[in-house]
């Protein structure tokens, strides 16, 4: 299933947030947002997502979701949004409660499984780490078999080493299976290491800036220094001018 | 001259730990602390009574009222007041908190209901509920109808404001991460509101049900021939002040208990709290 954005554009109230946007996400890549603090990077993402309706234009899907796809937009939040009172298997199992499968627990056990969850099931999230719990969020977005995973900079409450290590698991999951995904981040390190194509979005109103296209495989990238400072080119003035704008201006 | 000095100073080097300046301000139980100071509160007043430094007129000697109290059990006067007084607690107390609970809910989730509901329970709030058992007599009949209506009225309106507070207070993302899912409505409800508001909804069923018990005395006092507030009525009016003090305990004891079995509770539902 692909996904088309096409001229999007949003306001709160007087504020312009979005403006004309269109991409393209073609099945089994991953296209990283990139943007200025503020520039409503994880607003598009709501509204890819349908939690948030746009002013105008459009999010289109294209073709059927796979089968056995339970959710086909699935996001993974940069708070890990899980809930304290279930266990890591709880957790996963509250997204397939409301399916009637005929046997849940071999999904759970599988993507567990995968995001080597396996020995926490039982788990508490106040007993597991910031990057043990994204993981999970992984897992639970991963046993709905999403068509597209909407990720809101899901390594940012993560400290810098524990996001090296989930940047691997995640490259490994794609490599197992090539999933879609919509990735935001302001980190331009993970967007070089995990976008196929790299949307670079202008200060507010949000605006495609430019789209970098990235060939080399996933797995077989270093930290791409000219790439990333091709980005940086791109953003410092406005990331400047993002940081001295008064919030409420 | 002085420069020398200025240079030799350092050289005088005092070594010392550095001071610990952290701690306190994170109060931590003792528990045998609580029953220490019962224990040492009776104790000043039995000996003060004794020794005559307390005037016999103000306090009845506390082996008096414990030896009251025996005679309560042995004569099987005790249960013949407790159950009635316990079942119109539990029965009043029950009514309240769950239909304070669902309408607490219901004006957490819908702006409707919200804006209808939240002017009339900040009406109803600040009424003695006392005042009102003459209109629950007429409504519900001089018998338990009347002392159940009261004792769940009283329990509601906390219950409401807890809850309602408590729904609101859930964290957003969570519902957000509900309906990103797909989840059903109920769902949503039954598996993440509720169970997110629990902390707050238990922290209301304490005051709810402390309420429950000042209420469930005032309704005894007015018109009941058995019950715990019946029986401090009937000793106060004859100036016993050893069986008023029994039956004093008594509610002390019901009020620990209720404490202590809603801790229980607590410590059982929200064991996932950090």
């Amino acid at each position: 299933m692909d996904l088309r954005i096409e001229g999007l554009s949003h306001r709160y109230g007087d504020t312009e947030v979005l403006r004309d946007i269109s991409l393209e996400i073609p099945a089994g890549r991953i296209v990283c947002i990139v943007g200025p603090s503020g520039c409503g990077k994880s607003t598009l993402l709501r509204m890819v997502g349908g939690l948030e309706q746009p002013h105008a234009g459009q999010v289109l899907q294209m073709g059927a979701p796979p089968p056995g796809c339970l959710n086909p937009l699935t996001f993974v939040f940069q708070d890990f949004a899980l809930l304290p009172w279930r266990s890591v298997a709880g957790n996963v199992s509250l997204v397939l409660e409301d399916h009637g499968l005929d046997d849940p627990d071999a999904i759970i056990a599988d993507v567990l499984e995968r995001t080597r969850l396996t020995d926490f099931a039982q788990a508490l999230p106040k007993q597991l780490s910031g990057g043990m719990k994204q993981r999970v969020a992984i897992a639970r977005a991963l046993a709905v078999n999403p068509a597209v995973m909407l990720m809101d900079e899901p390594l940012s409450a993560l400290d810098a080493q524990t996001r090296e290590l989930l940047m691997d698991d995640l490259i490994e999951l794609w490599q197992r299976e090539q999933f879609t995904a919509i990735y935001v981040t302001h980190n331009l390190a993970e967007a070089v290491r995990l976008g196929h194509q790299i949307v670079v979005l202008s200060r507010r109103p949000g605006a495609v800036r430019e789209i970098v296209d990235i060939p080399d495989p996933l797995g077989a990238r270093g930290a791409m220094e000219d790439v990333q400072a091709h980005l940086w080119g791109l953003m410092r003035d406005e990331a400047r001018a993002a940081d001295a704008e008064l919030l409420d201006g | 001259m002085a420069e020398v000095n200025r240079a030799e100073a350092p050289r005088t080097k005092v070594t010392q730990p550095v001071p610990f300046r952290g701690g306190g301000f994170r109060p931590r139980g003792n528990r045998w602390a609580g029953v220490l100071v019962f224990v040492a509160i009776i104790a000043v007043v039995e000996i003060g009574l004794r020794q005559g430094w307390i005037s016999a007129l103000t306090l009845p000697l506390p082996s008096d009222v414990l030896d009251t109290f025996r005679q309560l059990y042995v004569t099987g006067a005790l249960w013949d007041h407790l159950f009635p007084s316990v079942s119109r607690f539990l029965v009043g107390g029950a009514l309240g908190a769950l239909a304070g609970i669902g309408i607490g809910t219901l004006i957490g989730l819908f702006g409707l209901i919200r804006a209808g509901l939240v002017p009339l329970v900040a009406a109803i709030f600040p009424v003695p509920k006392i005042a009102l058992l003459p209109l629950f007599v007429i409504w519900f009949g001089i018998g338990e109808g009347s002392k159940y209506a009261l004792i769940a009225f009283g329990t509601f309106t906390p219950m409401v404001v807890a809850t309602y507070g408590a729904v609101d207070n859930v964290d957003r993302t969570l519902i957000r991460m509900g309906q990103s899912f797909g989840l059903r409505w109920w769902s949503i409800v039954r598996k993440i509101v509720l169970p997110g508001a629990m902390p707050g909804i238990l922290s209301g069923l304490r005051i709810g049900l402390a309420i429950a018990i000042i209420l469930l005395v005032a309704a005894e006092m007015l018109g009941a021939e058995y019950g715990i507030g019946a029986y401090i009525l009937e000793a106060g009016s004859l100036y016993d002040l050893e069986r008023l003090f029994a039956g004093v305990v008594i509610l002390s004891v019901l009020g620990v208990a209720t404490s202590s079995a809603i801790g229980w509770v607590e410590r059982r539902v929200l064991r996932w709290r950090a």
